[in-house]
């Protein structure tokens, strides 16, 4: 077990793009570190840069206490798990997990164990001998776990590898990388663009894009105290609503009402404020308590799920969602009213977008 | 009535591709130099192996068989050696010249080899290479290796990257990756590059006339054309020599098919 530390890590690549810029952070020993943000945000490129797969163009990354800048992938004493799994065709499953440690001339005996001792974990034994065309994607999945399980690295670091799975493997293959991540107790570092999965197994959460580092924090606090407008829409699902507002004399206009706010808001706000709700955040009328903000928006969609209903909203050209119980009576084409409490509220200025 | 016609489309050029081959067999099996004669059958009635014992006791058809095969394996090794490297580097690596390099590799074979020669044979005669070995095979190789390493890249373009990562990150060397993971993978194209290598060696004679120039030497192209006189030609010798030579060919063929099949990387990644 290592930690991973980034220090103002820089990727410019041919041509003048930047795909990551100044990114640090630090995965501890042992800890559950995603990368998470939308396709070209640079976090497969960070993931490849302490593979050793990409160079560095600038700033330092250390795996234990030695700087790997220049080290070669396979000194670098870590495993990765491609999203299409990069399976050796020709070998069987068996000498695709042997192969790591045959390179690094282990002995026969060992490598024999381990491999057999992963695959009865990974409930791959039937399926030693098949060539990898033989395997269904969530055993390839497994294989390519597998391959990386019986060296025993310091580090795992995983790019995407559940893309490629159909959405009920993927449950399954998370919970037994989770599980993994109990049991190897080993510092991981995975890559995905999906925050469920981020907020789900992550033990940090590490927000990017643009190749800028926005955030990096724990599941709960992404999700309560977003720093910037960016991290609050992209944490959680459905993303939160945004609704651009004007503040003036203690009160800001919102749908082209005068909402007077508390005192303690009063000094944060800007004049030009953008106003973020989650779709969790609001309630049927008759469940607001006192105080709270109440609309009464034109219903475009409802959105059964069975365990809740989704409400698409219109409110004089604001549209938004809302997240209700399942037994909400609204329906679509009519209004309905709906109550949310500021003090669940985010506030961003309008030009940064940065949290207020 | 349409399969009617395919049949017999397909049965004309059958006996198009096969007449000329039965032919060949049929006259070296003939005593004597009887080329014309009328008769179809395909063992002549006083058949008899006379050309081809003549051939290697009254000939140094040995020796040339020798010499081709020297000059086709040498052609072939060097061949399957740079292609494999070159291809994978024209694949792989982003470089200065690399795309300046692809397209003069493509130019070169628009030139026949008919109009190189003036050049050629100067080149070689400045660095004494004129009746030698090395210098004829330098020229296959040469002749042979732009087709084969593009035939290379376009192969290894088919293999993914991340195959070769995932050997760099299980503790494998570039090279090592290389020969251990994309090379197995790139049977098919190496079987392709050497076959070709083999026949652009194996067959030649325009190039192979004006570099050999001692009987000693030649090939079995030249050594064949020498039953051929001012006067007669030896169509019996020249017969027998003919099957004799295509049998390494056919061998070969026959041999290396067997890696070529297409699907070696199915399953390897997701497609």
């Amino acid at each position: 077990m290592a930690q991973v530390v980034l220090e103002g890590v820089t990727k410019i690549f041919e041509g003048d793009v930047t795909a990551a810029k100044d990114i640090s952070f630090t995965a501890q020993e042992g800890e559950f570190v995603v990368l998470v943000g939308p396709s070209g945000c640079g976090k497969s490129t960070i993931l490849r840069m302490i593979a050793g797969l990409e160079t560095v163009t600038e700033g330092r990354i250390s795996i234990g206490e030695r700087v790997v800048n220049d080290v070669h992938p396979k000194d670098r004493d870590i495993a990765m798990v491609f999203q299409n799994y990069a399976l050796y065709p020709h070998m069987s499953v068996y000498e695709n997990m042997a192969f790591g440690l045959r390179m690094r001339k282990f002995a026969k005996g060992e490598i024999d164990t381990r491999v057999k001792d992963v695959a009865e974990i990974l409930e791959l034994r039937d399926y030693l001998r098949r060539k990898p065309k033989a395997l269904s994607g969530g055993q390839r999945q497994r294989v390519a776990l597998g391959r990386a399980i019986v060296r025993h690295p310091q580090v795992f670091l995983f790019d995407e590898p559940l893309s490629n799975l159909d959405a009920k493997l993927r449950v399954q293959m998370r919970a037994e990388i989770a599980k993994l991540h109990q049991r190897l107790g080993a510092t991981m570092i995975y890559v995905t663009h999906d925050q469920v999965e981020a907020m789900t197994m992550g033990s940090r959460i590490v927000v990017l894009k643009d190749g800028l580092l926005q955030q990096v924090d724990t599941p709960l606090n992404l999700y309560n105290h977003p720093v910037n407008k960016f991290v609050a829409g992209f944490i959680g699902s459905p993303a939160m609503n945004f609704f651009a507002c004007d503040v003036e004399n203690g009160a800001f206009k919102f749908a082209n009402r005068n909402i007077a706010l508390p005192s303690e808001l009063q000094s944060r706000l800007k004049n030009k404020t953008i106003l973020g709700v989650r779709p969790e955040h609001f309630q049927a009328e008759k469940e607001a308590a006192d105080g709270w903000v109440k609309i009464k928006p034109l219903i475009e969609v409802v959105e059964p799920m069975g365990s809740e209903t989704y409400l698409h909203f219109n409110l004089d050209g604001l549209t938004g969602v809302a997240r209700l119980n399942a037994d909400v009576p609204a329906e679509a084409g009519k209004s309905f009213t709906l109550a949310f409490n500021l003090n669940n509220c985010h506030f961003f200025d309008a030009e940064t977008e940065q949290a207020l | 009535m349409k399969k009617l016609l395919l049949y017999i489309f397909l049965t004309i050029f059958t006996v198009a591709t096969l007449y000329p081959i039965l032919n060949v067999i049929s006259i070296s099996l003939r005593p004597g130099d009887r080329l014309l004669t009328t008769s179809l059958a395909l063992i002549p009635p006083d058949a008899s192996f006379q050309s081809y014992v003549r051939l290697f006791t009254e000939n140094p058809f040995l020796r040339w068989l020798w010499n081709s095969t020297l000059v086709a394996v040498a052609v072939t090794l060097t061949g399957v050696a740079l292609a494999s490297t070159a291809g994978y580097a024209f694949s792989r690596f982003r470089f200065r010249g690399r795309n300046f390099g692809m397209a003069m590799l493509l130019t070169t074979q628009m030139f026949p080899a008919t109009m190189l020669l003036l050049p050629l044979f100067i080149m070689l005669a400045k660095l004494h290479l004129i009746n030698s070995y090395i210098g004829i095979v330098v020229v296959y190789t040469a002749t042979a290796l732009p087709f084969c390493v593009w035939q290379m890249k376009g192969y290894y373009d088919t293999i993914p990257v991340s195959l070769e990562e995932a050997a760099l990150i299980d503790g494998c060397s570039r090279w090592r990756a290389f020969y251990k993971i994309i090379l197995p993978l790139a049977a098919p194209a190496l079987v392709i590059t050497a076959l070709f290598s083999f026949l652009t060696a194996w067959s030649e004679y325009i190039v192979a006339a004006q570099i050999l120039q001692s009987e000693q030497m030649f090939t079995l192209p030249l050594g064949l054309k020498q039953f051929q006189s001012n006067m007669t030609t030896e169509w019996g010798l020249y017969a027998a020599g003919s099957v004799i030579i295509s049998i390494p060919v056919i061998a070969l063929f026959l041999f290396l098919t067997r890696w070529l099949v297409s699907g070696l990387t199915l399953g390897s990644v997701k497609g």
